[in-house]
């Protein structure tokens, strides 16, 4: 399924692409803390998703902020999650794995699944469109896909940890959580599968956000290009 | 240890140093806490001792074998770990332990593994649902227990031929159902 490498020039421009989009609307530490004594301007995208919310909370702009805040906190787990879930997919629509494995990627694919689903039907107009992936091999063989997923949940678990405590929303902090759990099994899970000990440490630590984009755009998975995959056929991705 | 103070840096808006002194001064590095985040704390606390008497009555019994032995070695330190962690967070004195009793739970591996299963199951299910109860600071330091106990739970549930991850969304629990649920572990004071 790989393609030819004379085709990966266009990908390699996009090295800084959906998910360095989604990472620079983020908060970042110093923004937070200055928020309380800064009067940010309503923002129009906050005011189309949260309508309600943004007429009762007219008189508190820095509301309208934190609803931005939160709305790049999502779309940025939304692109991981797109990462994911096309990986799994695409594994189980390529068949090359058997038995636990097997089971692993069906189970965990239709987890990542919902979690898209569930990120899209919170943003709403506001959910950022898939990008294009490229797995180059590693969906198409046992042992390339049991180290590529391990990678890939654990960095879900700290991405998703370091957005934890820059979430304002309760509904949406609720949300994530239960996510960012999911992850951590899913992470213990295939680590079991690939024999390697599945809580390596009594801590996981939070992955700074230019690291998660730093490490996703190491492995060349996001592309410029249409997804080549079932996801193309799959309305979920498309928004 | 080291990594511990330096983390406790999260808890306070001063920043690692301060926290990092604290800790090894072993002064109060919870002072500043809120009563409400000292609450969820101390929850947490209730459980890390739990799961702590429970991982070592196991290998003080000695029943273990294979898998299951490994999984008790590993998590056990585990769970001393984050029972320093919390006590470090309170940071004053928080009492001493409560007395548990597991039964025959530690006597074979299935039953062991099972009983890890629930234990570890609820962990979770009970960190989440303190969520929305902390302030965003002291779930950023909880937030480092609670994914080792969802990989905690996952393993388990491999050792006990179970789906790791049953659901797409762990299910919280608010603080009184899971203390419903580990009361058979209590011995009443």
């Amino acid at each position: 399924m790989s393609e030819p490498t004379d085709t990966l020039a266009l990908a390699d421009i996009d090295v800084d692409g959906a998910l360095r989009e989604a990472a620079e609307r983020l908060p970042t530490r110093a923004q937070l803390l200055h928020r309380a004594g800064r009067v940010a301007a309503a923002g129009a995208l906050a005011t189309s998703l949260f309508p309600a919310a943004a007429q009762a909370r007219a008189s508190k702009p820095h509301r309208a902020k934190q609803a931005d805040d939160d709305v790049a906190i999502l779309n940025f787990a939304l692109v991981l999650e797109y990462l994911q879930a096309n990986f799994y997919t695409e594994a189980e629509r390529l068949g090359s794995l058997h038995g636990a494995l097997a089971e692993q990627a069906r189970v965990v694919g239709s987890h990542e699944r919902a979690h898209v689903k569930a990120l899209q039907q919170a943003l709403g107009h506001a959910a950022v469109k898939s990008p294009g992936f490229n797995f180059r091999g590693t969906t198409d063989s046992p042992d390339p896909f049991r180290a590529t997923a391990v990678a890939l949940e654990d960095l879900t678990v700290g991405a998703y940890k370091e957005q934890l405590p820059k979430i304002h929303s309760n509904r949406y902090l609720a949300a994530a959580v239960s996510i960012h759990s999911v992850e951590a099994r899913h992470a213990a899970w295939i680590r079991y599968l690939a024999g390697i000990v599945p809580a390596e440490h009594a801590f996981d630590d939070a992955v700074a956000d230019t690291e998660t984009v730093d490490i996703v755009n190491s492995t060349r998975f996001v592309t410029l290009h249409a997804p080549r995959t079932s996801a193309q056929h799959a309305p979920a991705f498309t928004g | 240890m080291k990594r511990i103070a330096i983390l406790l840096g999260g808890l306070s808006a001063t920043g690692a140093t301060a926290a990092g002194l604290a800790a090894a001064s072993g002064s109060s590095a919870g002072s500043s806490l809120s009563s409400r985040d000292r609450e969820v704390l101390e929850f947490a606390l209730k459980f890390e001792y739990l799961q702590t008497a429970f991982y070592s009555q196991a290998l003080h019994d000695g029943k273990l074998t294979g898998k299951a032995r490994q999984f008790a070695q590993v998590v056990s330190q585990e769970e001393q770990a984050h029972l320093t962690y919390i006590k470090n967070a309170l940071g004053r004195s928080t009492g001493s332990a409560p007395a548990f009793r597991f039964g025959d739970a530690t006597t074979s591996n299935a039953k062991f593994i099972a009983a890890a299963v629930a234990i570890e199951d609820t962990g979770v299910a009970a960190y989440n649902g303190q969520a929305e109860n902390m302030s965003r600071s002291t779930l950023k330091t909880v937030a480092r227990v609670i994914s080792v106990e969802a990989r905690h739970a996952s393993w388990a549930r491999s050792l006990a031929g179970k789906l790791p991850a049953p659901v797409p969304a762990d299910v919280p629990i608010s603080a009184s159902v899971a203390l419903k649920a580990i009361t058979p572990y209590l011995v009443a004071g």
